[in-house]
């Protein structure tokens, strides 16, 4: 084999990769917001007076 | 309350993309300094077969790059989405180095990684091997900055947290960079990839000298894969001490735990090589020990005491009370920032700040702490002994076996007769597994043993999790294993394919599986200057 070739292969590899990347955060991370500021980190690790919520989906809002 | 299986699943997330990565790191990190030695000994001497060498190693090396790179950038990802606290809590200190890996380093050895594939007919020998130099350079500097940040993570020095922002700020950067707990880490983990490297190129030489081809090329290989691996081994060994007293001066509890040490022993406290632990009743049913070391490891005097688990639970369990104050003083803080009586009471108490945050992953608030819950609290601050104190064994066993082994195959490699011990080559072919486990369970002991912290003393683990639902979780989790099983795969593939053709890849008609040709019929040496350049030796 050449180094041609496997330079190809590589690069294919590569490109197969980043594309497999992508299509992992479209689906698992892209909507995943998960804002944090430091009222949302005191209602967090300080006191729960402020109760854990799931995170929303796209709109960016705060997961306190 | 964080839910537990949330917790779980980020960690086990994080642990497996990590160890992933890590397969294809040690292996980087190696063989660019084979690659230096072999492209040295070829600018030096002018003999082809080094070049020959360096390109083919180069090549394995290309695709094990190749198929590594990116692999590190899901972590990154998990920094923002699982462990978003984390991120706000400490990412102005752990994220500069991160920064600086990327800009720098990264790209420093990303750039000569491109030089050193093409500029075989565009550059001059030494400029070649300045490219070969530099690219193994940014590789250990990447490292460098990594374990920074990780060493941080085990030994949070040079930071302060601050009420306003709730979180911790950079206070002194070079203490940072030189934080011992990053330094030992450093050279330890590159050490260990220089093993790597080295066991590579040993084992796939001893498959050609098994084969009985290409000969000359694998003695070759051998000798230097030998030299360098037994010197790296040894330095993994000694750097691994130094390892071990940092953590023993750092981080007792994870000291402890490896050592399976429930009591505090007078000094020096002996070492233990194998015991049987007993996790519910807090002690060990039998050992066997070996005096005087682990005080002499892990102190580095006769008379300094390392202390037990039992005596750690009770000193965690008055940091624990302690602790409750910060954070009771903390939220008045937050309240009513300019309270200087609340203010002297968080100082007071800030040390143990981390201690009663502990607290969260049982309470809402410090109001509902009961002496149950301090117990819990206090038995959560010990990680489980008996995979701490395996696995560390297992890393350290394999460690002095790649050492002997390495000895013999240098040994044999001065007297010039390995190629014809069978034994010895096949050890080796059996051998090739053994610096990726040892890492594997390297990272193993020192991530584990940092538990229930992210930042050892400082921010719980349950803390640090995003509230993510526990279905985007298990998804992301089974598309992560899948995809880096598929480049497992390819890389497997690819590089069995490359080693079983060997250095006939190269096409210059010298090798295994292709036709011979007389000197004279060789290829023409390429223009002067360039890194082929006239005056080559063919072996």
């Amino acid at each position: 084999m050449t180094d041609r070739k496997l330079v190809r292969e590589l690069a294919l590899v590569v490109a197969i990769k980043l594309m497999l990347l992508t299509v992992l955060w479209w689906v698992f991370i892209r909507d995943e917001r998960v804002t944090v500021d430091a009222e949302t980190m005191r209602a967090h690790a300080v006191t729960a007076s402020v109760r854990a919520m799931p995170p929303t989906s796209g709109d960016g809002r705060h997961d306190q | 309350m964080i839910s537990e299986q949330l917790v779980d699943l980020s960690r086990l997330q994080f642990a497996a993309t990590a160890m992933y990565h890590f397969l294809f790191v040690p292996l980087t990190l190696g063989l660019t300094w084979l690659l230096v030695i072999m492209e040295s000994v070829y600018v030096m001497t002018g003999k082809v077969v080094y070049k020959d060498m360096t390109r083919f190693w180069g090549k394995l090396f290309g695709i094990n790059f190749a198929l590594g790179v990116t692999t590190g950038i899901t972590l990154e990802f998990q920094f923002g989405t699982n462990w978003a606290y984390y991120s706000h809590y400490v990412g102005d200190i752990f994220g500069a180095p991160l920064a600086i890996e990327g800009l720098m380093a990264f790209f420093l050895e990303s750039t000569f990684i491109g030089l050193f594939f093409f500029g075989w007919d565009r550059l001059s020998r030494r400029q070649h091997l300045l490219v070969t130099l530099l690219m193994a350079v940014g590789t250990s500097v990447s490292a460098l900055w990594i374990l920074v940040a990780n060493g941080w993570m085990q030994n949070p020095v040079g930071a302060e947290f601050s009420y306003i922002t709730m979180r911790m700020e950079l206070a002194d950067f070079w203490a940072v960079l030189f934080n011992p707990d990053a330094q030992a880490k450093f050279v330890h983990t590159v050490s260990a990839g220089y093993v790597t490297g080295a066991m590579f190129v040993l084992a796939i030489s001893s498959w050609y000298l098994l084969k009985g081809r290409d000969l000359e090329f694998a003695k070759k290989s051998f000798r230097i894969a030998a030299a360098f691996g037994f010197a790296s081994a040894c330095s993994v060994i000694v750097l691994g001490d130094e390892s071990g007293y940092t953590v023993g001066e750092a981080q007792q509890t994870k000291l402890a735990a490896m050592e399976g040490m429930w009591e505090t022993e007078p000094a020096p406290a002996g070492l233990k090589l194998m015991a049987g632990i007993n996790e519910a009743e807090m002690r060990n049913d039998w050992e066997v020990e070996i005096p005087w070391v682990l005080g002499i490891i892990g102190t580095r005097t006769l008379d300094r005491e390392l202390p037990g688990i039992k005596d750690i639970r009770d000193r965690n369990r008055l940091r624990i009370v302690s602790g409750i104050e910060a954070v009771v003083a903390l939220e008045g803080l937050r309240k009513t920032p300019g309270d200087e009586n609340l203010r002297r009471e968080f100082e007071e108490h800030r040390a143990d700040l981390g201690f009663g945050l502990l607290l969260r992953k049982y309470v809402g608030s410090m109001e509902q702490v009961t002496p149950e819950i301090i117990e819990r609290a206090v038995a959560d601050t010990i990680p489980r002994v008996a995979p701490m104190f395996w696995t560390f064994r297992i890393m350290v066993a394999l460690g002095f076996s790649m050492a002997a082994f390495f000895a013999v195959a240098l040994w044999y490699s001065i007297k010039g007769n390995f190629a014809s011990k069978r034994w010895l080559l096949r050890w080796a072919l059996w051998f090739l597994p053994a610096p990726w486990i040892a890492s594997e369970v390297g990272w193993f002991v020192a991530e584990y043993g940092r538990q229930p912290w992210t930042i050892y003393g400082v921010l719980p683990t349950h803390l640090s999790v995003s509230t993510l639902t526990v279905e985007s979780l298990y998804g992301s989790l089974a598309g992560f294993v899948g995809f880096y099983t598929l480049l497992l795969v390819v890389e497997m593939y690819l590089m069995v394919k490359f080693a079983r053709k060997g250095p006939s890849t190269l096409g210059t008609d010298r090798y295994a599986d292709e036709a011979p040709v007389p000197p004279l019929q060789r290829p023409a040496p390429p223009r002067p200057g360039v890194a082929s350049a006239g005056g080559d030796t063919i072996v």
